[in-house]
């Protein structure tokens, strides 16, 4: 059913939920007529505003919310024709259900994911710690293995749940927003940790996220949730095709295709030239974007600024016949903020001007 | 005590990641020594006092010395502790996979209203047939009618629970479950105060007597009846040990792992009702063990493991309502206490326990 090399893949999916209304039930559409393939071995991300049905989808692929319409295809067979044993020998995922329970330790957790291989008394074979204690490795969750769950920290848990998944040993793993709650250092962890599953382990990794830096590093495959539509590439093309400023398109932020990243400010001063060392370059444009300026590498503006400088930076700034070194940003956004100074023939000074 | 036990396995470093069940089976075997312990005092203390020797000497099936004594210890004494043992094993089984079913520290039997669903079968039975029911016309009954009886408790704590299983899909609030217990029980009592109205005084002390909750009205003929039945719940719920752990993780986890929800659902519920509807047709609706049991289980093995916390529970339970039973004789005394007033004596304290913990509990459970 599904194509060599494709674990997961849609039919006309559309997924939604039903509304009770008054008087009927009204289905409510999120995503319509979805056809979208899983690859094998690789991590994907689905990305999306919030309310676009990331969630919807995922819950759905999982076989945990029924489809409004449509059939979801997993290996060889439609998920909902799978008996529910053989189905978590094939899929594992990692909830955002709390799931801390008194008593309970992190090897406790993990060995839960033995459920669908135990017997009926849930009796822990050689093989089956062999492959608790492989996951807990895996997940670099060993230090914790005694660890009451409630002593966790939001980081150390999403690992263990991501251990557990690893201990229920299927090919398809898929984890709705594991990185959220999560601070820098330990998103950067969760998102390395599942790139290190998908391109040493094999494992087919789909996950739903808010981060949009760490999927377009990370990712193999992005699914960008745009409108009622699913659009599916490789990181780089989505952005180049503007589907990914569409999706993310909002007022007041604009994507810089150049950075990949969005950025919060939206220019409105005069435009400021900027050479230099480029490390300096770099962060003198981050502040000054900050500012409002806008900034340019080449051609022709009425300021412009030199950073110079390996270990202390300086900074000469050049604009309406006047010329002035500061040895630090802070400086140099004082000085330009300054109307007396280089802020002349700006449309912001001209308005002082005229309402003296 | 428990605390210093787990910071000792916190900062050892551990040899092997496994872990070992010793400590339980240890302590298992501790509770299994003191079951026999409060059985003999149970036995022994009450109006009468029967030396030691001369009750295991009886139970032996020697001769005694006194005639009285013998008839007292097989006809009242031995049913009685033992049908405190079941009641008290049963009711905290049923509490422990009400609390891991709804991942509810405050799920029981009695708070969730399943004991009052019981009475409440009953009632409508008593009432449609024109007995009334109290310890001493129980006592008067057949086993058919016992059988009636159990039927009745067991299909309204079945009832009450599906109600609730009903409205805990739709609405995922624990303090939902609990006014909906809470509203379960005031229905019983308007169905209960409607019967008094038309009963005559004689009656409404019968049921009076009833509610107060009561080991001694089951006679040895019952006692088969209701041991058939706890039993029943008790093999259903060994069935779902793997199933509860999985259900510690919630819905979404345990099906996702492979668990068959429905079924499993079907035998906690059936497993649950058989329990607390078996006790409550005989004993009357007893208050607090179902609740407070399971968290001085989890408090006493450390462990959230239902393979080791099914018997740990069934075993605290026993413990405890033999002692609540010997407590209620009030030894040295003729005089006696209703059960119910002895287990909220030393229950509450308990759940008021549970609810100071809450902080704690509220990472545990939701």
């Amino acid at each position: 059913m599904n194509k060599p090399g494709t674990i997961l893949s849609t039919e006309n999916l559309t997924t939604g939920f039903y509304k009770k209304n008054r008087f009927r039930k009204v289905s409510v559409s999120l995503t319509v007529a979805a056809n979208i393939q899983l690859q094998k071995g690789q991590l994907t991300c689905v990305l999306g505003v919030n309310g676009s049905g990331k969630s919807t989808l995922i819950r759905t692929l999982t076989g945990i919310q029924k489809p409004l319409e449509g059939e979801v295809n997993l290996s060889d067979k439609r998920i909902k024709d799978y008996a529910s044993r053989k189905l978590a020998k094939k899929l594992s995922v990692v909830l955002t259900d709390p799931v801390v329970v008194k008593n309970m330790q992190v090897y406790d957790l993990v060995a839960m994911g033995r459920f669908p291989y135990t017997n009926g008394w849930g009796h822990l074979t050689k093989a089956d710690k062999s492959k608790i204690d492989w996951a807990i490795t895996t997940a670099e969750v060993t230090t914790l293995t005694n660890q009451p769950l409630y002593e966790l920290s939001d980081g150390e848990l999403q690992k263990a749940l991501i251990a557990r998944a690893l201990a229920q040993d299927t090919p398809l793993m898929i984890l709705d927003e594991p990185t959220s709650h999560l601070d820098i250092p330990n998103r950067i962890m969760i998102m390395r940790l599942l790139r290190k599953l998908a391109r040493d382990n094999g494992k087919t990794i789909l996950l739903s996220t808010h981060e949009l830096d760490l999927a377009l590093q990370m990712a193999d495959q992005l699914w960008l949730m745009l409108g009622k539509k699913i659009i599916t590439g490789v990181p780089e093309d989505l952005v180049l095709s503007k589907a990914f400023e569409q999706t993310f398109r909002k007022e007041g932020e604009t994507f810089n295709r150049q950075t990949g990243s969005f950025q919060v400010h939206t220019p409105w001063r005069k435009s400021i030239r900027v050479q230099g060392d480029p490390t300096g370059v770099f962060w003198t444009k981050r502040a000054l974007e900050r500012e409002g300026f806008i900034v340019i590498d080449e051609g022709v503006a009425s300021v412009s600024i030199e950073v110079k400088g390996v270990e202390a930076y300086e900074w000469v700034i050049q604009g309406k016949g006047k010329k002035m070194t500061c040895h630090t940003v802070e400086c140099m956004i004082a000085y330009l903020n300054d109307k007396e100074n280089l802020r002349q023939g700006t449309a912001s000074f001209e308005n002082n001007k005229t309402e003296k | 005590m428990i605390k210093k036990k787990k910071m000792e396995t916190a900062t050892l470093p551990k040899k092997s990641i496994h872990h070992s069940n010793k400590p339980a089976l240890l302590l298992m075997v501790l509770l299994v020594v003191l079951l026999f312990a409060f059985m003999l005092a149970d036995i022994m203390l009450g109006s009468v006092r029967v030396p030691a020797i001369e009750v295991i000497r009886i139970i032996a099936g020697k001769d005694t010395k006194n005639e009285a004594w013998n008839n007292i210890i097989t006809l009242i004494r031995i049913p009685k502790a033992f049908t405190a043992m079941l009641a008290g094993c049963a009711l905290s089984v049923a509490g422990l996979q009400m609390q891991t079913l709804f991942r509810n520290p405050l799920a029981g039997p009695s708070v969730l209203g399943i004991t009052s669903g019981a009475s409440l079968g009953v009632a409508l039975v008593m009432l449609s047939s024109g007995m009334a029911t109290s310890m001493y016309t129980i006592r008067s009954l057949g086993i058919p009618q016992g059988w009636l009886m159990v039927l009745a408790a067991v299909a309204g704590a079945i009832m009450v629970l599906l109600l609730i299983i009903m409205i805990a899909t739709r609405i995922r609030d624990n303090v939902v479950l609990l006014i909906v217990g809470i509203m379960v029980g005031n229905i019983t009592l308007a169905i209960v105060s409607i019967w008094q109205y038309y009963s005559n005084p004689q009656q409404i002390q019968d049921f009076l007597i009833w509610t107060f909750g009561s080991l001694g009205g089951v006679t040895r003929q019952h006692l088969v009846v209701l041991a058939v039945t706890v039993l029943a719940g008790l093999v259903l719920t060994i069935f779902s040990a793997k199933a509860l752990n999985a259900w510690l993780l919630g819905e979404g986890y345990a099906k996702s792992m492979g668990l068959d929800i429905l079924k499993s659902r079907i035998f906690i519920i059936s497993a649950t009702g058989l329990l607390a509807g078996g006790v409550t047709a005989f004993c009357g609706p007893i208050g607090f063990v179902g609740i407070a049991v399971p968290h001085l289980s989890r408090a006493l093995f450390g462990t959230s493991d239902h393979k080791i916390l099914i018997p740990a529970t069934c075993l605290i339970g026993s413990i405890l309502m033999l002692f609540c039973d010997i407590m209620a004789q009030l030894p040295g005394s003729d005089q006696s206490l209703p059960i119910n007033a002895v287990t909220a004596l030393l229950g509450s304290p308990v759940v008021i326990w549970v609810i100071l913990r809450q902080n704690q509990l509220r990472m545990s459970f939701s």
